[in-house]
């Protein structure tokens, strides 16, 4: 049972006996075995497990780039499997952002493009875009280097633009793929901060998956993983 | 996606990887420029024939000795062809190439002797800069065509009018053939023509037949017989009852024999050239194919960032089938441009090919009418300047060559981009 903004609200993600089994070569591996969760709207879900217990697998599944082998995954309320490519394609745009370990900006374009691009395939007008994007950068603290690309910017810098990218179209979830695996523990500290203060203010669902105990201490909800299973769950309600 | 924003990341793209697209696009450029440059001298000179043979009275023909026969143009052959019931007028000539001296300069120039009152008949746009035609019992004047007087590669004029040139020959009339050489004054010279017609009146010297009989020439062979038709359109009549007399002992070209055979080389030259773009069309279409698949599978890590922000297959396919069409299209374009340019410098080009030929060509055998036909003139194709081609552009061409390059790129775009549209996200974005 979830608690987050109060129990008697619809959860923003559900998995229902989630599987996924892949082939080794020719051997299926599962890495993910029964997977039953709920997630709230605005809590700042932390998903911890060693390497290999199928956290990354998870986060695909609940950013709809992956399909379940089994089981079902609602984000906000539709099923997953039920979608076709395009459909997926169309509900990661709306619902979903994403942060990844490395990053991941398009090395060609400046921060604020890099922030702006999604909003490109939804079709909004270019003016409207850069200010979208402007207010984003501005709230990650990177006023000052929006027209630097990613090679001119520092790891932390990067990733801030990269946290900006996943809001700008404004989503219920943002997913995060080890946001500071990359990075050094001052950065580590700004980054939670940010995300934090970004829980806080804008009431999205964070959910993320790390190592760093940092984002453990802040959470509102922790999954922990082990060998594709939910070994243990904590709910801590929301900060004060 | 709004499609200002997809031209805006192909080309981002694109100059990303600036110098392959920029050598992928002169592949394209290539193929396009050489159709378009092919099509337009070709059809510059279409029309430069067209129009220089129209200026011409379509009712002459000439008359050549065939090289497979032995027969001679004698004044008998001149006789029975006069009394043919559809010929006008005769007017025999004899033609060869001389070393010519004026001062300390000296070329060869393919003299003709011909009664000169019988100039207009075969030019009738034919007239004089300056001095006088030579008269037929005037055994030392020489006419000089405009090119001769004032040669193209030369600052200097070769000789003015009254100075004196010498040329040097073999006497055929002397008991053993000797090397003489002879004294001729410059008594007219001839306005400039452009050229067209059966002989290149412009890099021509023109004497008496009396001169040329002389010494120059063999006394009782003409080189060739021009034939005026009783009418307009008896030529083809007079040239059948030639024919049916002399049988294939006698070429017969009649302006639209020659205006037909210089279409036919020129086309065939348009064919074989034309097969060779096309060729190199396809070949920028693999090129085109070869880059956009270099590109794809060095961009594998963000096709997976695209998509996980929330671009479609579509919307990726159609990304990268962008890059190729603007490919396609620059390069294209630019093609036409330089083709259009380089159809300007063709002409110049194939010139200097012919004229490199040239000489060898006049100093033939005058029995045989070296420098005659539609390919003898020295410095020209036939009779015809090929300096003074303006190629012809015809846009509709143009524009289905600049589609054909839209449509070759999307060819070699289509399986690059295909690929890129449905990678896994997932796997894309775990790429190195």
């Amino acid at each position: 049972m979830s608690r987050g903004l109060g129990s008697s609200l619809q959860p923003v993600i559900e998995t229902v006996g989630l599987t996924k089994q892949y082939l080794l070569g020719s051997v299926p591996v599962l890495s993910l075995d029964d997977v039953s969760m709920k997630v709230t709207a605005g809590e700042l879900v932390v998903i911890l497990g060693p390497s290999g217990s199928g956290k990354s697998t998870l986060l695909n599944m609940l950013g709809a780039l992956d399909k379940p082998t089994r089981g079902k995954v609602l984000i906000d309320g539709v099923d997953v499997s039920t979608l076709n490519g395009p459909e997926m394609a169309r509900l990661r745009l709306r619902k979903v952002g994403f942060v990844f370990q490395f990053f991941n900006l398009i090395p060609r374009l400046t921060a604020l493009e890099n922030v702006e691009f999604p909003l490109i395939a939804a079709g909004v007008n270019r003016r409207e875009r850069r200010e979208t994007a402007l207010q984003l950068l501005a709230s990650v603290g990177l006023k000052g280097r929006v027209n630097h690309r990613p090679s001119e910017l520092s790891g932390g810098e990067q990733q801030r633009v990269a946290i900006a990218r996943s809001l700008v179209n404004d989503p219920k979830i943002v997913l995060m793929d080890e946001p500071t695996g990359n990075l050094d523990s001052k950065t580590s500290v700004e980054i939670k901060a940010i995300v934090e203060k970004l829980n806080r203010e804008k009431g999205q669902t964070f959910i993320v998956v790390t190592h760093n105990p940092v984002f453990a201490e802040s959470a509102d909800h922790i999954v922990h993983l082990l060998d594709g299973r939910i070994s243990r769950e904590e709910f801590r309600g929301m900060r004060a | 996606m709004r499609f200002t924003d997809v031209l805006r990341l192909a080309y981002r793209a694109l100059r990303d990887r600036r110098l392959r697209s920029i050598l992928t696009m002169a592949m394209v450029a290539i193929g396009s420029g050489l159709i378009t440059a092919l099509n337009s001298t070709g059809a510059g000179f279409s029309a430069y024939v067209t129009g220089q043979l129209g200026s011409l009275s379509p009712d002459i023909i000439m008359v050549l000795p065939s090289s497979s026969s032995t027969l001679r143009l004698t004044e008998g052959v001149q006789r029975t062809v006069q009394f043919l019931p559809d010929v006008s007028t005769v007017v025999p000539f004899v033609q060869r190439g001389f070393l010519t001296k004026s001062g300390t300069s000296s070329r060869t120039v393919t003299f003709m002797g011909i009664d000169q009152a019988m100039l207009p008949l075969l030019y009738p746009n034919v007239g004089l800069a300056e001095g006088e035609y030579v008269s037929p019992s005037d055994q030392s004047g020489v006419l000089l065509g405009y090119g001769v007087a004032y040669p193209q590669d030369q600052v200097t004029p070769f000789a003015r009018l009254g100075q004196v040139i010498t040329v040097q020959y073999t006497d055929f009339t002397a008991p053993r053939p000797a090397t003489v050489q002879r004294a001729l004054r410059v008594v007219g010279i001839l306005r400039y023509m452009g050229a067209g017609g059966f002989v290149n009146v412009d890099s021509m010297a023109f004497i008496s037949i009396t001169t040329a009989r002389s010494g120059m020439q063999r006394a009782d062979v003409y080189s060739g017989i021009f034939v005026k038709a009783r009418g307009l359109d008896r030529a083809d009549a007079a040239a059948e009852e030639i024919r049916s007399i002399y049988g294939n002992n006698l070429t017969i070209f009649s302006l639209k024999d020659i205006a037909q055979i210089i279409q036919n080389v020129i086309s065939a030259l348009v064919l074989f050239i034309g097969s060779i773009a096309a060729v190199s069309l396809l070949v920028a279409t693999v090129g085109i194919l070869a880059t956009m698949y270099t590109s794809v599978s060095e961009r594998i890590r963000e096709i997976g960032i695209t998509k996980s922000v929330g671009f479609t297959d579509r919307d990726i396919l159609v990304l990268f089938l962008s890059e190729a069409l603007i490919i396609g299209a620059v390069g294209g374009l630019l093609g036409l441009i330089g083709g259009a340019g380089l159809s300007y410098a063709i002409p110049f080009a194939l010139n200097s090919l012919v004229s490199g030929v040239a000489p060898s060509r006049s100093s033939m055998d005058g029995s045989q009418g070296g420098g005659l036909g539609p390919f003898g003139g020295g410095g020209s194709m036939g009779s015809f300047s090929l300096t003074s081609i303006t190629p012809v552009f015809e846009l509709p061409f143009m524009s289905e060559v600049w589609l054909f390059c839209l449509i070759l790129a999307a060819i070699g775009g289509l399986y690059p981009a295909w690929r890129a549209s449905r990678l896994d996200p997932i796997v894309a974005l775990r790429h190195e």
